[in-house]
């Protein structure tokens, strides 16, 4: 699977230029399923931004309404009760899955429970692609500032498919989102490395092969890196 | 609750006028709430049509109309969320729009959510079915549409309502749903039972079910 974690979807065109990529081919020619379950869970979120995500009202952050061949809707709290050859068949005639905001351990706990999670790594050429917490879900911990659902292990583990964290939105003090101080503390707090990200900002993860894209400001904290430089 | 059980969606201005009597304001002014869980049940489902009925993109017009504000109710998310989020929602809402799919899959659904539940306390909610999410208020599917087997392995659905429904009779599309077979789809079932093609719904209020159409329908009375 090739990753393009964003903040805010594709808000820009470096962030459309790496997407296109990733498909190796044109949006118009690309099947989408969009996965919106995160975004009921978080109480900023809710109904109203899951029908805004899935029809393509979401000028914010841009996802489904970039033009694509055709789109579905899947629903990852479906998926235990209908028959997995069907869904399977679904995932894997997509060429890319569109994860919508919200909660982040609410998702993880979907991705796993439906067997979505174990499905994606037998699937190289499927392209990911989220939007905030459609990103963190693939990290390992998302550190304890963005912990909202309790997750029945209790824990603030995500699914770890790349190995860095992501603290979204970074935004400039006094703006809404996340300051770099909040940002530094939040880092502090986690053994791995941490990418704090504004909403121009991407990461691309394909074979294992990290890059960050962007038209704004980002920053990389790497424990180990800056202890050495102490 | 109020019910606006319809085969198709809100196909004519009869059947429009009728939503906007029940809903009692412009649809401009009204606030809507989406139901897509029904189609994940059925085998003829798939997530594109989930996307169109989402989106307003389908042949049955429920979320295209011009709601104030709409949103997705998503059934089977909601045993692992908190009451106390959901059911705010609910409350708030001025209708509810159900998808078509499995009805046996939706009945299920709306029962492990607590929906079921939740509505007979809802006096002034509109809620508008097209398909199996008009078929979910009746009391029996009848074995003909059966589709997806329910835990309980039985055609029983909500019996909101004490008649059952034969959705899109004489549709071109579906060679099957004739009325002669409506007819034998009636006597295996104990009580009565409409067959409504895609021009007609029935509007249930107060107890009191009234048939709105423009095209064709036939109420088969229990035997006495």
């Amino acid at each position: 699977m090739k990753l393009l974690l964003t903040s805010a979807g594709i808000k820009n065109t470096s962030i459309h230029d790496a997407l296109l990529e990733l498909l190796g081919k044109p949006i118009a020619e690309s099947d989408a399923l969009c996965i919106s379950t995160a975004s009921y869970a978080h109480p900023m979120a809710g109904p109203g931004r899951a029908w805004n995500f899935i029809s393509g009202q979401e000028p914010q952050c841009p996802m489904t309404e970039l033009g694509w061949k055709s789109m579905g809707v899947l629903e990852l709290t479906a998926l235990p009760s209908i028959d997995r050859e069907r869904w399977m068949s679904w995932v894997e005639e997509a060429d890319v899955l569109l994860v919508n905001g919200g909660d982040a351990l609410y998702l993880a706990h979907w991705m796993r429970q439906s067997g979505l999670a174990e499905l994606l790594p037998s699937l190289p050429e499927l392209v990911w692609v989220g939007l905030s917490a459609g990103s963190m879900v693939m990290t390992p911990r998302i550190g304890e500032d963005f912990v909202q659902w309790k997750a029945p292990s209790g824990s603030d583990e995500t699914l770890g498919l790349v190995d860095f964290s992501i603290c979204p939105h970074l935004a400039p003090d006094g703006e809404p989102g996340n300051s770099m101080a909040e940002a530094e503390q939040w880092a502090a707090g986690i053994s791995g490395p941490a990418y704090a990200i504004d909403d121009e900002t991407a990461i691309t993860v394909t074979d294992g092969a990290v890059e960050v894209i962007s038209e704004g400001n980002w920053r990389l904290f790497a424990p180990s890196l800056e202890a050495g430089a102490r | 609750m109020k019910l606006l059980l319809t085969s198709a969606g809100i196909k004519n201005a009869s059947i429009e006028a009728a939503l906007l009597e029940l809903l009692g304001k412009p649809i401009a002014e009204s606030t809507a709430l989406c139901i897509p869980t029904g189609g994940y049940g059925s085998s003829y489902g798939s997530p594109a049509g989930a996307w169109r009925f989402i989106s307003g993109n389908s042949d049955q017009p429920m979320c295209e109309l011009g709601w104030k504000s709409l949103g997705v109710l998503e059934l089977t998310a909601l045993p692992s969320l908190d009451r106390k989020l959901w059911v705010p929602w609910v409350e708030e809402t001025d209708v509810l729009l159900a998808n078509g799919g499995d009805a046996l899959y939706l009945a299920h659904w709306m029962r492990q959510s607590g929906v079921a539940d939740l509505l007979p306390s809802l006096k002034d909610k509109v809620y508008v079915g097209f398909s199996a999410g008009s078929m979910v208020m009746t009391p029996r599917i009848g074995a003909d549409f059966v589709g997806w087997r329910s835990p309980t392995g039985d055609d029983r659905t909500l019996g909101v309502v004490d008649f059952s429904i034969f959705p899109h009779v004489d549709h071109p599309d579906l060679p099957e749903n004739t009325m002669a077979h409506a007819e034998r789809w009636a006597a295996g079932l104990s009580g009565p039972a409409y067959a409504i093609d895609d021009d007609t719904a029935i509007q249930v209020v107060d107890g009191n079910a009234e048939v709105i159409s423009e095209g064709h329908w036939k109420l088969f009375a229990e035997a006495t």
